[in-house]
C-alpha cells in the first residue's frame, strides 16, 4: 500500500495527576503506558479490557483530548501534537468518535438537526442552511432514522434510538476513521445487535476504519479483523480476532473469554467450570506486588517468581503478540 | 418437593395499569407464577416489556395511582399492601440494577447496611454490626472491617453491587428479586457476580427471581424462564426447553441476539452479524 498509514500510535503513555492530599505530595498515576497500534484505511481494530484498563484513556489520548505523557500520534504521518488548534480541528474531520452513552453525548437542549448540524458548521461551512438540513435528513435516513425526527429533541428517543443519532453525527462530516468507545454497552441485546450491525453496514459502504472499544469480546467478534487485550493501562495480548478467540495466549485473554455470557445453559455451564479453573490458585505471595512484575499476576493461575519480579515484554507466538512469561507454555 | 406445601411464591393474574394510562393499557397484563424454595425464576424481555413494573407490583412498590390487581399469595397466604411491606427488605429482599443510584452517597456502608437490621430485628441493634460484617465477606469484599466504615463512591461498580447484594441479605431472605443485576457490569465482573448469586442460593437455599434483557444471564442461573412482551406472558417453561425450542417469536428474538452475540465455543461457525 501507497501512502502514510491512516493512524497510528507509537508508545504512548498516559498520566494523571494525583493532587496532593493530607501528607501525600502531588504525584502522577500512569494510567497507559508502551501502548502501540496501527489502522490503515479500511481495517478494524478492537480494543478490549475492563473498566480501569485504559481503554477510554487511549481512545482520548488518540484523539488528542488529552495530554500524552511520552510518545506520538500520527494521522496520515503528520504528529497531532505539534498541530495548532486550528489545524487539529481541521484534522479532526477523519476522526470521530461515538460515546457510550447516548443520552449524555447528545445535548438535551438542541434538536437533531442541531445536534447534527454541528460537525457541518465546522468542516462543510460552505453550506447554506437548507443544504445542510438536505444533509442531516441524508445523515439519520443511513441510521435508519426518519427526517421527522429532525425537529425531536434526545430525551424523545430510545436508546437505540438516540445511539443512532451518535452515530449520525459521527459520520456526517465523513470522517476516515470511527473511534467508538463502548457504543454499545448501555443497551439491550436486540438493540446491541442492530447498532453493530449498523456500524458494520456503514464501514462496508464508506470504506471506514474503525477502533471499537469494549468490555465484552463477544461483542466484537464480527466487527474487527484485530483484537488489542489491555490490562492496567499495557498491551497484554494482540493479534487477528479469530486467533485471539481460537488460541487465545494470554490467561487474561483467556478469563475475558470465560467470563463471556453463553446463550446455552450447556455452554454457560461449561465456561463456569472454566472460570473455576482458572482462579488464581493460592493467595498473593507474600512480599510480592504487581508493582515490579506483570500487573495481571495478582489475578493469575499461574503466576510463578518471575511473573512478580520482571515485567513481560509483547513477544511474537505464533500469529499473536502476547506479553506472558508463560504464553509459550500454554497450548 | 412435598406436594402438600405450598409453594414460596403464587402470583395469579396480575395485572398493574399505571395511573393515566391511555384506554387503560396495562403495564403487566395477567401474569401468573409461582416460585419453589431454592429455585430460580428468570424473567426475560425488551425494554419496556413490564419486567420491572412485575417485580415493583409483587412487592407492594408499584407507582403512585397505579391500578394493581390479581392475587399474590406467600407461603400459601394472600399478602396485602401491609404484609409486603413487612415482608419487604426481610423475607423478600430486592437488588436493583443502578448501585451507584441506589446506595446513598452520604451514607457509610455500615449504616446502609445496619439500617436493614434496625428496621427488622429492632430488638437486636448489638448485632448488627457483625451481621454486616459477615454479609459483606460472604459477598466476596476483601477487608470488609475498613469497607464498613467507607462511603460508596469509595468503591469499583462491581465491589457497589456486591454491597447491594450483602444489604439484601442481611435478614437471610427466602426470596431475592434482581432486576438486571450485572447489567452496567464489565464481563468479568458480572460473570463473579453471577457465580455468587449461584453459590448463594446453594447455601442460604435461597429463592430468586431474576429480570433480564439478556438470555445469557438466564442460561447461566434460571431453572425456569418466562418471557414477556407487552406485559403478557409469552413463553414459560424450563430452561433447556425454552433455550432448545423456543416457541413464541418474542423469545426467538431475544435468543437470537443473545447467540449471535455471544463468544462461540465451537469454532468455524462466521457468517457475521
Amino acid at each position: 500500500m501507497s501512502g502514510p498509514l491512516l493512524l497510528e500510535a507509537r508508545d504512548l503513555r498516559v498520566d494523571y495527576p494525583l493532587p496532593a492530599r493530607g501528607l501525600r505530595r502531588a504525584t502522577n498515576v500512569t494510567v497507559l503506558q508502551q501502548v502501540s497500534l496501527t489502522l490503515a484505511d479500511g481495517q478494524s481494530l478492537a480494543v478490549v479490557g475492563e473498566s480501569g484498563s485504559g481503554k477510554s484513556t487511549l481512545a482520548r489520548a488518540l484523539l488528542r483530548l488529552l495530554p500524552l505523557a511520552a510518545g506520538q500520534v500520527l494521522l496520515r504521518g503528520e504528529d497531532l501534537a505539534i498541530l495548532t488548534a486550528a489545524e487539529l480541528r481541521q484534522r479532526r474531520r477523519d476522526l470521530q468518535m461515538v460515546f457510550q452513552d447516548p443520552y449524555a453525548s447528545l445535548d438535551p437542549a438542541m434538536t437533531v438537526a442541531e445536534i447534527l448540524s454541528q460537525p457541518l458548521r465546522v468542516f462543510a461551512p460552505e453550506l447554506s442552511a437548507a443544504q445542510r438540513l438536505d444533509r442531516c435528513a441524508a445523515a439519520l435516513h443511513e441510521v435508519g432514522l426518519q427526517p421527522a425526527h429532525l425537529q425531536r429533541y434526545a430525551h424523545q428517543f430510545s436508546g437505540g434510538q438516540a445511539q443512532r443519532i451518535g452515530v449520525a453525527r459521527a459520520l456526517i462530516a465523513g470522517p476516515a476513521v470511527l473511534i467508538c468507545d463502548e457504543p454499545v454497552s448501555a443497551l439491550d441485546l436486540p438493540i446491541r445487535l442492530q447498532v453493530l450491525q449498523l456500524l458494520a453496514a456503514q464501514r462496508e459502504q464508506r470504506g471506514l476504519a474503525l477502533l471499537f472499544i469494549a468490555h465484552d469480546l463477544a461483542a466484537v467478534r464480527y466487527l474487527c479483523e484485530r483484537t488489542l487485550v489491555l490490562f492496567a493501562g499495557r498491551v497484554m495480548e494482540q493479534g487477528p480476532t479469530a486467533s485471539l478467540f481460537a488460541h487465545p495466549r494470554h490467561p487474561y485473554t483467556r478469563t475475558l473469554l470465560a467470563a463471556s455470557l453463553r446463550a446455552d445453559p450447556q455452554a454457560a455451564k461449561a465456561a463456569a467450570a472454566q472460570r473455576r479453573a482458572l482462579a488464581p490458585a493460592a493467595a498473593v505471595p507474600a512480599g510480592q506486588s504487581a508493582v515490579a512484575g506483570c500487573a495481571w499476576a495478582p489475578r493469575c493461575h499461574l503466576a510463578q517468581a518471575q511473573c512478580w519480579q520482571q515485567q513481560p515484554v509483547l513477544r511474537q507466538v505464533g500469529d499473536v503478540q502476547v506479553a506472558c512469561h508463560r504464553a509459550g507454555e500454554l497450548a | 418437593m412435598n406436594s402438600t406445601t405450598p409453594p414460596l411464591l403464587q402470583v395469579r393474574s396480575l395485572s398493574v395499569t399505571p395511573a393515566g394510562a391511555h384506554s387503560g393499557v396495562r403495564a403487566v397484563d395477567a401474569v401468573s407464577l409461582q416460585v419453589q424454595r431454592g429455585s430460580i425464576l428468570g424473567i426475560a424481555g425488551e425494554s419496556g416489556c413490564g419486567k420491572t413494573q412485575l417485580l415493583l407490583a409483587l412487592l407492594g412498590l408499584s407507582p403512585r395511582g397505579a391500578l394493581v390487581q390479581g392475587q399474590v399469595l406467600w407461603q400459601g397466604q394472600a399478602l396485602s399492601a401491609e404484609g409486603a411491606s413487612r415482608l419487604r427488605g426481610d423475607r423478600i429482599a430486592m437488588v436493583f440494577q443502578d448501585p451507584m443510584t441506589a446506595l446513598n452517597p452520604y451514607l457509610t456502608l455500615a449504616t446502609q447496611l445496619c439500617e436493614v437490621w434496625h428496621c427488622h430485628r429492632p430488638g437486636a441493634h448489638a448485632q448488627a454490626n457483625s451481621r454486616a460484617l459477615s454479609m459483606l465477606q460472604a459477598v466476596g469484599i476483601d477487608e470488609p472491617a475498613r469497607r464498613l466504615k467507607q462511603y460508596p463512591h469509595q468503591l469499583s461498580g462491581g465491589q457497589r453491587q456486591r454491597v447491594m447484594l450483602a444489604m439484601a441479605l442481611m435478614c437471610e431472605p427466602d426470596l431475592l428479586l434482581a432486576d438486571e443485576p450485572t447489567t452496567s457490569l464489565d464481563v468479568t465482573v458480572q460473570a463473579q457476580i453471577l457465580d455468587l448469586l449461584l453459590q448463594l442460593r446453594e447455601r442460604l437455599g435461597m429463592a430468586l427471581i431474576v429480570v433480564t434483557h439478556d438470555m445469557g444471564v438466564l442460561a447461566q442461573l434460571a431453572d425456569e424462564v418466562l418471557v414477556m412482551e407487552s406485559g403478557r406472558v409469552v413463553e414459560h417453561g424450563a430452561t433447556a426447553q425454552v433455550f432448545g425450542a423456543p416457541q413464541a417469536p418474542a423469545t426467538q428474538r431475544l435468543l437470537q441476539a443473545a447467540q449471535r452475540l455471544q463468544i462461540s465455543d465451537s469454532p468455524a461457525e462466521g457468517g457475521g452479524l
